[in-house]
């Protein structure tokens, strides 16, 4: 009896070992494609980042580290950028990593079809492998944005061997060099990583990686509570209360890059007029949306950069929030009663309907509109929307966090923009090699927007995680993907 | 479906000689289903008078009142957003009703149309009217609900829309087999001998007789559709907030399960009660028209 | 008997026939072009056009039926349009654990379902008797949505008994997967359990009033012996039939549960794949279900023809 119990005392052991060897990942979103070159959705870069290492990374000061590369050089001109890579490091496949895999990977994502990191890497003019751990990339005109971008997914280096051999496939067979090695995967139901031990950087103390999908913010909280995945990104604002309060578990909450805004569509009525769109900023409650919406973790914002990220302006103004001046500003301009859809994603109908409830008090009939993200981009890269909430992650530098939003040819010019005022101040902003004249002139495009009200900003970002207490040493780097290889299961 | 022997009853004196007549005395001997009667009526009440005696504006909103528990200003507390609970159940009925009677209607009416005309003609018109409803039969009801309304939109006429074309069949298949019955009576066959027009014949002697069988279809069709619409908003197909619906008011209150439970017992008591009514309602009307499918 | 299996389902052939044509054209009429939903934002028109050929969407309608109707007797439903998986494998990885829930729902709706129609029906007309007939219409009544959202309050917020939702694979982990499923498996095998209680309760009243049931009981057989081992097993033979034909309830209360419950099953397939307007997966699920309603039905006929000596086969 005595000798049974210690059998089954041993084996609970062993799996108690086990489990702790193993961290669960709850995911708002199933990642929907590993290929860093096809990946566009915040929840990819959780597993990206950790099968793929980046050319540098960030700190959690947001100031950029090497990673890949060891260290790197820049002409005075700005046009071009030695790199050195690390040596010694092999793909996942046994594939060494050196120059031309680096070669190969920019090439790929510059040329490969269907390619979301082509925008991000425009200004390469080539890439040359000038030895075998050297490499020189050439800027078609200087851009201080360009480390950054190579810290996300567009600086992701891919094998060149297993690129090849499965084509258009890859992003179901990833291989990089990173700390986790691609498993296996059933969609909708788990995505696994195992640990590289051969990793350049040690070997990562975690032995797994099993990431779920909870596309539902209850079951994802639910989940977490009951022990069945000990982390959850994100968690959303009105949970925080519940896991805070349970034993064992902790919330996170940092600041993030990103902002949540009202992108207006300026190429046609009713937001064409600047007096309707004075009227709508004028009805956005900030606090009310930080409470009603998010339960107080997040803060108001009023512009595209927030307080932790260069281009802050601390002396920023938009119109004071005032209904019964939004009333008369609309009623002044004839719009009273104006019609319009207000177009969200599903998981923002929260966030929807208080803007429909504001906007409904200052004069306008707001109908709501919700589509996923795949009927959603298409209406509105084809301009087809009124009005839409727009949930943006944030980057470092102040070009990728606002050029693509209201440039002419930005990537994700949602608002319609096409005014040669802000795509002048961009693109002087883009050759600009002085930091502080360059910062500077961010600024005048936030304010000519926020004036204008082109865009309404209303809160900056958090990112929020739920977590297990006995999970050590997250680093707390704001654009919210998690990288795994230092922590540590308690 | 079943035959049972039911104890015959016995005719009170001066029994009215019609069916009808008798089937309505029946009916309302009926205990369950006048008390589902009952709440139906008052579910219509409320749906009729909605604006009128509903206490704060269906969605009027209230930012320093979040989710509050009930209290003498909210009796069944407030939403996410500070809305009246009462309000929005209120208002739900009249969708949950408009879809429920509205898509059964268009179903009753295109779906008897159809099975008439299926087992009147007969030919190819029987044949390509009928596989196409046994087709649409072997597709699971919500399955073919969701795919519909997925393709014609979430907005309420397409609810009604999507439900109206899954509730069809049935309806067909129904009325198709009463009037094959009926065509093989001796009356009617005397009525064409005597040369009378088809459709006039149809009318005037089938579609009395199958009435009361499509009144009973109808009235079980709608506790599905009721049903089938608050699933529907409870997945998003259906109508759109502000607009309230039991279905999306239970799918919004599982995110409060455990801080403010309440959000969920409203509309989900009223999405059953209504349906509980349909269904006492149905079960009374087919024990009281249709003799044949009493159960007992 | 096999001349009737043969003769049923040729039968079905045309109806199976209208069914594809009908999950065809559905899924056509859906908005949105299939070729630039599966470029994605950034594809130039070019690759949009090259792609609509390569796909066929450039033919006449029934041309692209036909191809496609050749495909599906081949099993091969397409590629997803999502991450260009086969259809058919997501299918296939899906289907277990939905048939596992509806094996489960079905085994709690007959655990509620025969005693509760027994009961019914020898205590015809007792007080005790309303009660089930009112339990029964209760139960068909409550939306499985509710119910799921009330057995998560109470089994897992307040008592703390089951977690709320998740799922482990039956084989990774026996235990933890039934204790996942119990909660949904009620939630879909009680609005069951009520339609079948009515249906045995009807069942076996007629059952009842039978010659035989009259002479084994004037006999002196003990009564509970006459109904289990004589009533019940007649009475159970409309009762299979009826979950036969209960197969798309069950369906669409999969649907419904395993979103509630989070399940990664058939039913969260289709409505992911609606959300994300995946038109093959949509296509396939849709028309699996309609082939498992086919399929079901046929074999309830069969099992139907072969318990009940008076189906004559011709």
């Amino acid at each position: 009896m005595i000798r049974r119990t210690l059998i089954a005392l041993a084996i609970g052991l062993l799996l108690a070992a086990g489990m702790a060897q193993t961290v669960r990942i709850g995911l708002h979103q199933d990642p929907p494609n590993l290929d860093p070159i096809l990946s566009q959705a915040f929840s990819d870069r959780s597993v990206t980042y950790q099968i793929y290492d980046r050319l540098v990374d960030l700190d959690e000061n947001l100031t950029i580290v090497p990673m890949l590369a060891t260290s790197w050089e820049v002409s005075d001109d700005g046009l071009v950028y030695t790199l050195q890579i690390r040596e010694g490091v092999t793909f996942h496949d046994g594939t060494p990593l050196d120059a031309e895999s680096v070669r190969y990977t920019l090439d790929r994502n510059l040329t490969r079809e269907g390619s979301a990191r082509r925008d991000e890497l425009s200004s390469i003019e080539n890439v040359a492998v000038t030895g075998p751990h050297t490499v020189e990339i050439t800027l078609r005109s200087p851009n201080a944005a360009f480390l950054a971008v190579l810290s996300g997914n567009a600086g992701a280096i891919v094998s060149p061997t297993a690129a090849e051999a499965a084509g258009a496939d890859f992003g179901n067979a990833p291989v990089g060099s990173g700390p986790f090695i691609f498993d296996s995967r059933e969609r909708q139901n788990h995505l696994t990583l195992r640990a590289n031990d051969d990793y350049w950087n040690g070997a990562p103390s975690i032995r797994q990686l099993v990431y779920r999908p909870f596309p539902d913010a209850d079951v994802r909280v639910a989940n977490l509570l009951s022990g069945g995945v000990d982390i959850i990104i994100p968690i959303e604002p009105k949970d925080i209360a519940s896991v805070d309060a349970a034993d064992g578990y902790d919330v996170i909450a940092y600041d993030s890059l990103g902002w949540r805004a009202l992108v207006m569509n300026l190429t046609r009525p009713p937001f064409d007029d600047p007096q309707v769109r004075l009227a709508v900023a004028q009805a956005i409650d900030r606090a009310a949306l930080a409470a009603v919406v998010y339960d107080n973790a997040v803060v108001p914002l009023i512009g595209p950069f927030p307080p932790n990220t260069p281009g802050y302006d601390p002396d920023l103004e938009a119109p004071a929030y005032d209904p019964e001046a939004a009333r008369a500003t609309l009623e002044a301009a004839g719009a009273l009663g104006t019609e319009f859809t207000l177009l969200i994603l599903p998981h923002e109908v929260l966030h929807g309907q208080f803007w429909q409830a504001i906007l409904t008090q200052a004069g306008f009939v707001v109908q709501i509109e919700q589509m996923e993200a795949g009927p959603y981009l298409e209406v509105v890269n084809n301009m087809r929307h009124d009005a839409t909430l727009v949930g943006w992650s944030g980057r470092i530098d102040p070009d990728p966090q606002f050029f693509p939003w209201v440039h002419s040819t930005g990537n994700l010019n949602w608002g319609g923009f096409d005014d040669p005022r802000i795509d002048d101040l961009l693109e002087s902003a883009r050759a600009e090699t002085d930091p502080v004249t360059r910062e500077g002139l961010y600024r005048d495009v936030a304010r000519l927007v926020v004036e204008e009200s082109m865009i309404v900003w209303g809160i900056q970002s958090q990112n929020i995680v739920g977590v297990a207490s006995n999970l050590e040493g997250i680093p707390l780097i704001p654009d919210g993907t998690v990288r795994w290889h230092g922590v540590t299961v308690r | 479906m079943v035959r049972t022997r039911t104890p015959v009853t016995t005719k009170p004196l001066g029994a009215p000689a019609s069916p009808w007549a008798r089937g309505f005395t029946r009916f309302l001997r009926n205990r369950l289903a006048l008390t589902g009667l009952v709440i139906l009526l008052i579910f219509s009440a409320l749906a009729i008078l909605a604006p009128v005696i509903t206490p704060y504006g269906m969605a009027e909103v209230n930012f320093s009142r979040l989710r509050a528990g009930p209290s003498p200003e909210h009796r069944l507390g407030t939403d996410e957003l500070g809305r009246d609970t009462l309000t929005r159940v209120i208002y739900g009925a009249r969708i949950s009703l408009t879809v429920g009677l509205g898509s059964v209607v268009i179903a009753m009416f295109v779906g008897s149309l159809l099975g008439m005309l299926a087992g009147f003609i007969g030919g190819w018109f029987d044949e390509v009217v009928m596989r196409v409803m046994d087709a649409m039969l072997a597709l699971p009801f919500l399955v073919l609900a969701i795919a519909l309304a997925a393709i014609l939109g979430p907005n309420l006429q397409n609810t009604i829309l999507a439900i109206a074309i899954v509730s069809t069949p049935p309806f067909a298949r129904l009325t198709r087999g009463q009037v094959l019955g009926e065509k093989a009576r001796d009356y009617v066959q005397a009525s064409t001998a005597l040369g009378a027009r088809g459709m006039r014949t149809l009318l005037r002697h089938i579609l009395p007789n199958i009435l009361s069988v499509i009144i009973v279809q109808a009235s079980l069709a709608m506790a599905i559709a009721v049903l089938a619409e608050s699933a529907l908003s409870f997945l998003g197909l259906g109508v759109q907030p502000p607009t309230p619906s039991w279905g999306s008011m239970l799918n919004t209150s599982r995110g409060y399960l455990a801080t403010q439970p309440w959000m969920a017992f409203s509309p989900g008591t009223a999405i059953f009660l209504v349906v509980l009514a349909l269904n006492l309602v149905g079960d009374g009307l087919r024990d009281a028209f249709d003799p044949r499918t009493r159960s007992g | 008997m096999i001349t009737f299996a043969l003769r049923r389902l040729l039968a079905t052939i045309p109806t199976l026939l209208v069914v594809t044509l009908l999950v065809f054209g559905l899924v056509r009429l859906l908005p949105g072009d299939p070729a630039r939903l599966m470029l994605g934002e950034s594809a130039n028109p070019q690759a949009i056009a090259e792609l609509r050929t390569q796909m066929g969407l450039d033919r006449p309608i029934m041309v692209q039926y036909a191809a496609w109707l050749a495909d599906v007797v081949r099993l091969d439903l397409g590629r997803s349009l999502v991450d260009n998986a086969s259809v058919s494998r997501i299918i296939g990885q899906k289907l277990p654990t939905t048939i596992e829930l509806s094996l489960l729902s079905m085994l709690v709706a007959l655990v509620l379902a025969v005693p509760a129609g027994t009961i019914g029906a020898v205590k015809r007309g007792k007080p005790i008797d309303s009660a089930v007939t009112v339990f029964a219409l209760a139960g068909i009544s409550l939306p499985n949505f509710f119910l799921g959202i009330l057995l998560i309050f109470f089994f897992s917020v307040q008592l703390r008994w089951v977690p709320a939702s998740g799922y482990v694979g039956l084989l990774e982990d026996p235990l933890r997967n039934l204790s996942l499923m119990a909660l949904p498996a009620i939630t879909i095998g009680v609005g069951l359990g009520a339609i079948l209680t009515r249906y045995l309760r009807a069942s076996l009243i007629e059952t009842l009033s039978q010659d035989y049931v009259r002479t084994a009981l004037a006999k002196g057989v003990p009564g509970l012996a006459v109904i289990t081992r004589h009533a019940l097993r007649n009475a159970m033979i409309p009762v299979i039939t009826a979950f036969g034909l209960q197969l798309g309830t069950l369906l669409g209360g999969a649907i419904i549960t395993e979103q509630i419950f989070s399940i990664p099953g058939f039913g969260r397939l289709l409505v992911d794949a609606v959300s994300t307007r995946d038109l093959p997966v949509i296509q396939g699920v849709v028309l699996i279900a309609a082939l498992a309603v086919f399929l079901v039905s046929f074999v309830v006929d069969l099992l139907y023809a072969a318990a009940d000596p008076r189906i004559t086969y011709s």
